[in-house]
């Protein structure tokens, strides 16, 4: 490949670099996230026996708890913790001018936010919360062992939903794989790619802004499609549903929402792919035309 | 070798550079100077890809700086005037970014460290403003770069530091490379410097050598005042002058003399030095 465009030593030397820098901006910060499941466990503890009720181990949905609010702060703020410094002149001068290619940035820093941050957080976060329950057995069943439970009880429930939906639609049969982690993740990582643009935008306030700016957005995309959801698809349905039309007509005609129940999975990751590919391009583009 | 042609830069609707044109050569350490706000920072984070020209063009070995290729930012290296300040130490941050440039050399940055008399153990946060400066310094002049691009480097220094820079930048630059160094202390750099760039605002007042403009101006140290002089001023055991040398004496350039010289008669400096 083009060696001004992406060279995969210069590449894989730039992702150390860029891997160094973040643990020196977010590091602590993360250790500090992903350790609340023991400093919760422990204030938890403490305050029953101070309230004398004797220790109390928090069970799994206080934990979870823990873990869901600690993984949106992650997720809400490390993408302008650890790029933010790209809109300020000094350190952004010097991080454009570093001999690496646009591309190269830009894929770094989707790889360090969407997957090498997440990774260490679940990675530490989930450790320290097995051994929290293996040395408290009151604590009950890990994070770990939940999902995994979780994971089989989500199969078990879409199975079912297949088995009834299957009656109508007898080829709805991806339902299942719902259960399929890959599914949760693209939408993370979406996420995730949202307030790292956020923090490659905007100069201050990047997660608020960011916020904003999502809520913002989805008022006004809620206000072009509502008139074509109501006129295209809920009224020609209603319509079609009074003239007493069976569920397999009902289905044929409207092929393309057809299609898509049917290949359900395959739309949402799609529909995913599609947006996190436009908010790469977008973040490229952002990267590449960044003035200082 | 750069090529800037017809340069036109603005602030929205602050015009800071207009029909800029110049040419600098390869192994010259160039000063550029010019009072506040004549675009000096501009020019040079145009030169260093951090800008994109609004008129007109800048070729670096032909290439266009703001399409920021490694190539291109391999060949050069920009220090700006205001410096981050990373969490590390100085031989780490050097080692991991020096990597990035091929002719970077790491025994340099130390040997140059120590001209300044400066821990590369230290911690960069941890560093004063001057050692800080006094780091990124060293790590420009390792980087061996063809290319570098100086901002107010002396900016923070103390008066030894001055002075060891002076003698960083004589002993450590390749012949080869090109150096612009921007500065509003002339005198910090009077002796590394040359040629000299005196930019106003929206044009370019002079880019010469010392040689020439010794062969054309007169810089007269002693104290017999000279009506006919363009800039005079009082200085501790005398004057300074600058007249036209119209009898080809020699004579020392004081850099702030033409500097004011320059200021004070723009238009006939500019038609004797474009002759």
């Amino acid at each position: 490949m083009n060696s001004d465009f992406f060279n995969l030593n210069r590449f894989g030397r730039y992702l150390v670099t860029d891997i160094r820098n973040a643990i020196a901006r977010y590091g602590i910060s993360l250790l500090v996230m992903a350790s609340i499941s023991i400093a919760g466990y422990l204030l938890a503890g403490f305050f029953s026996t101070f309230l004398g009720h004797g220790w109390y181990s928090m069970k799994l949905v206080g934990r979870i708890t823990l873990f869901v609010i600690s993984g949106v702060v992650i997720l809400i703020s490390s993408p302008s913790k650890i790029y933010g410094f790209f809109t300020d002149k000094k350190e952004g001068s010097s991080f454009l001018t570093l001999p690496v290619s646009t591309m190269e940035r830009t894929v770094s820093m989707v790889i360090v936010c969407c997957i090498a941050v997440p990774l260490a957080f679940l990675a530490i976060y989930l450790s320290l919360d097995q051994i929290v329950c293996l040395l408290d057995r009151s604590c009950g069943e890990s994070i770990i062992m939940a999902v995994n439970d979780g994971q089989y009880y989500l199969s078990n429930v879409m199975g079912k939903m297949y088995s009834e939906i299957g009656s109508v639609m007898p080829d709805f049969a991806d339902i299942k794989a719902f259960s399929n982690p890959w599914l949760y993740y693209d939408d993370m990582a979406g996420t995730l790619l949202i307030f790292l643009l956020g923090a490659l935008w905007f100069k201050s306030s990047k997660p608020a802004k960011t916020i904003g700016f999502m809520i913002l957005f989805s008022i006004v995309l809620s206000l072009l499609l509502t008139p074509v959801l109501t006129h295209g698809v809920i009224e020609r349905f209603q319509e079609a549903a009074s003239r007493g039309m069976s569920p397999e007509e009902l289905m044929d005609s409207f092929p393309l929402i057809t299609w898509m129940l049917k290949h359900a999975v395959l739309t949402d990751t799609l529909n995913d792919t599609f947006v996190n590919v436009l908010l790469f391009v977008l973040i490229w583009l952002r990267v590449k035309k960044m003035e200082h | 070798m750069i090529k800037i042609k017809k340069l036109g830069f603005s602030y929205g609707d602050n015009v800071v550079l207009k029909d800029i044109s110049m040419e600098l050569q390869e192994g010259r350490i160039y000063g550029l100077l010019g009072e506040n706000g004549v675009g000096k920072t501009t020019l040079l984070t145009l030169l260093a890809g951090l800008k994109d020209v609004c008129e007109g063009s800048i070729e670096v070995d032909g290439q266009s700086p703001s399409d920021r290729k490694p190539s291109f930012l391999s060949n050069i290296y920009y220090l700006p005037d205001e410096v981050p300040a990373p969490r590390r130490k100085a031989i780490d941050y050097a080692n991991d970014h020096g990597q990035y440039w091929s002719k970077f050399s790491i025994g340099k940055f130390s040997e140059i460290m120590r001209v300044f008399d400066t821990d590369e153990n230290q911690r960069m946060d941890h560093m004063s403003y001057g050692q800080l400066k006094k780091a990124f310094i060293s790590f420009a002049l390792a980087c061996n770069t063809k290319y570098i691009f100086m901002d107010e480097p002396t900016n923070g220094l103390d008066i030894p530091s001055k002075g060891q820079f002076r003698k960083a930048v004589s002993k450590y630059t390749s012949e080869e490379s090109t150096l612009l160094i921007s500065t509003h202390q002339a005198r910090d750099l009077e002796a590394i410097i040359d040629p000299i760039i005196i930019l106003d605002r929206r044009d370019v007042l002079l880019n010469a050598s010392l040689d020439e403009i010794a062969r054309k101006l007169y810089f007269d140290y002693t104290s017999d005042a000279d009506p006919s002089a363009l800039y005079s001023e009082m200085i501790p055991g005398g004057s300074i002058q600058v007249l036209i040398n119209k009898e080809s004496v020699e004579s020392k350039v004081n850099i702030e003399a033409l500097f004011n010289a320059v200021l004070l008669h723009k238009s006939m400096i500019k038609d004797m030095f474009n002759k």
